[in-house]
């Protein structure tokens, strides 16, 4: 496998056909993608209303994490709007929100989530239509009835947000093709790069001192972009312990995984990062039994309960116990 | 018992379900046996919360008279902390993102937690 060939460049197979399928059948469902990190596009009518996956920040984290919008704010919304299942409306009409730019999110955490999908592996494709209670889609227009809304407020309480029809449904929606033109046309920029980081599977490792690489980060041969792009530059760059995926990143900024993609495969071509190997990267594991087992010559393990002995003996320092500072006892007695 | 192998078990987790941030071995009395942070997190802290969280859903689940406890679950605006029990005298805690799929992580618990359980009583497969 040569170093370019570790990202797709097209949808997966299965995916592509499955999608292509059901949108000419003009279907309304879910669309399963077993893999790592997999996911779920979800159809109404044969448009897509929805992506979402586990390797990809969702509309929510997007909005929250980045600071957008406040917490309390996004609760107080929610429990105004949801229950009628118009959790959408009510984030635009506080203000929270630009109409514009709440479709704006939506429609990039869509694709964001449609690019994990494809930019990871597909095991395996299942078609979900939609239980046969499950009323409206939400995003029909203003009919939006009560039982899409009794489905968004269920799943709320239970899973992360949304099984049924997420708030999201209501606010964007896509044509197949445009889904697929998008979604192969940020693998083939991603591919561009001499070595592109796999975004759910390469950990990344900060190379130079962090006072160096600070120093460094406007002058690699690709820096020089737009200002926002610095910033992201400078964020990942800070954020690359060693442990986090690209992924990782994009949840912890609440920024798009493409674009913290994009930038981790330029840091890396600029040698301001590396793609640390799976198992040895990221050394703050610890085990702690290791050296306390070690140092005292084991305390007769036969201590009854079901622990191993290291934890047994640990806990007694290897010094003796340590002394605590007491009163003076005509102090207390008086 | 294999330290290294408590160690893998653990990073193998991490590895393997999308969405885990942080892992931590404890014994059930709040001490620290292995743990796989991050530089912000303080594994000690961890494990002593984790030890009094799960001991207080051990009793609100004997208490309520809802069958064994299977895991306890603090959800976030960021992301969740899961507790899960190891045999009597160890425990789990994983602290994930908001892509944490909490299904695909139960799925994968199941076995670990018993080999973590082995491992941590000395016993081999």
């Amino acid at each position: 496998m040569s170093e370019r060939d570790r990202i797709a460049r097209v949808l997966p197979e299965e995916v592509l056909a499955a999608l292509t399928a059901q949108s000419r059948a003009a279907a309304t469902g879910t669309l399963w993608a077993a893999g790592d990190p997999g996911g779920l596009l979800r159809l109404d009518g044969g448009r897509i209303t929805g992506a979402e996956s586990p390797g990809a920040p969702g509309a929510e984290a997007l909005l929250l994490r980045s600071g957008r919008i406040l917490e309390a704010s996004w609760v107080a919304a929610y429990q105004a709007g949801a229950p009628s299942g118009r959790f959408a409306v009510e984030l635009v009409r506080r203000g929270l929100v630009g109409a514009a730019e709440l479709e704006t999110v939506c429609l990039m955490a869509l694709f964001d989530a449609a690019f994990a999908i494809a930019a990871g592996t597909v095991e395996e494709c299942r078609w979900e239509p939609p239980p046969p209670d499950a009323g409206p889609v939400a995003g029909n227009g203003a009919g939006a009835g009560a039982g899409a809304a009794v489905g968004t407020d269920a799943a709320f309480g239970a899973e992360p947000v949304g099984r049924e029809q997420p708030w999201t449904s209501a606010v964007t929606r896509v044509d197949a093709w445009q889904l697929r033109a998008e979604t192969e046309r940020r693998l083939v920029a991603l591919a561009q790069f001499p070595t592109p980081v796999r975004p759910g599977r390469d950990r990344l490792a900060a190379v130079a001192e962090p006072a160096a690489a600070q120093a460094a980060v406007g002058a690699g041969p690709n820096a020089g972009g737009p200002r926002a792009a610095g910033g992201l530059r400078r964020e990942v760059l800070g954020l690359a312990d060693g442990r986090r995926t690209a992924r990782d990143i994009a949840f912890l900024l609440g920024r798009g995984v493409y674009p913290v993609t994009v930038e981790a495969s330029r840091l890396l071509a600029d040698g301001l990062v590396r793609i640390g190997s799976a198992n040895r990267e990221g050394g703050e594991v610890r085990a702690l039994l290791a050296p306390r087992h070690a140092a005292p010559p084991a305390a007769p393990s036969g201590i009854a309960s079901g622990i191993p002995s290291g934890v047994s003996s640990g806990v007694a320092d290897p010094a003796g116990p340590v002394r605590l500072p007491r009163r003076q006892s005509r102090v207390s007695g008086s | 018992m294999s330290q290294e192998a408590l160690v893998a078990e653990i990073r193998g987790l991490r590895e393997r379900v999308p969405g885990i941030t942080d892992a931590a071995v404890a014994a059930v009395d709040g001490l620290l046996v292995a743990a796989d942070t991050a530089a912000e997190i303080d594994p000690e802290s961890l494990a002593a919360l984790a030890a009094a969280g799960l001991g207080l859903a051990r009793r609100t689940a004997a208490v309520s008279g809802r069958g064994p406890l299977r895991q306890t679950v603090t959800h976030c605006g960021g992301g969740y902390a899961v507790i899960y029990a190891v045999g009597d005298t160890a425990l789990l805690a994983v602290l994930g993102d908001e892509g944490l799929d909490l299904g695909r992580l139960h799925l994968e618990t199941g076995a670990l937690i018993e080999r973590l359980d082995d491992l941590l009583c000395g016993r081999t497969r």
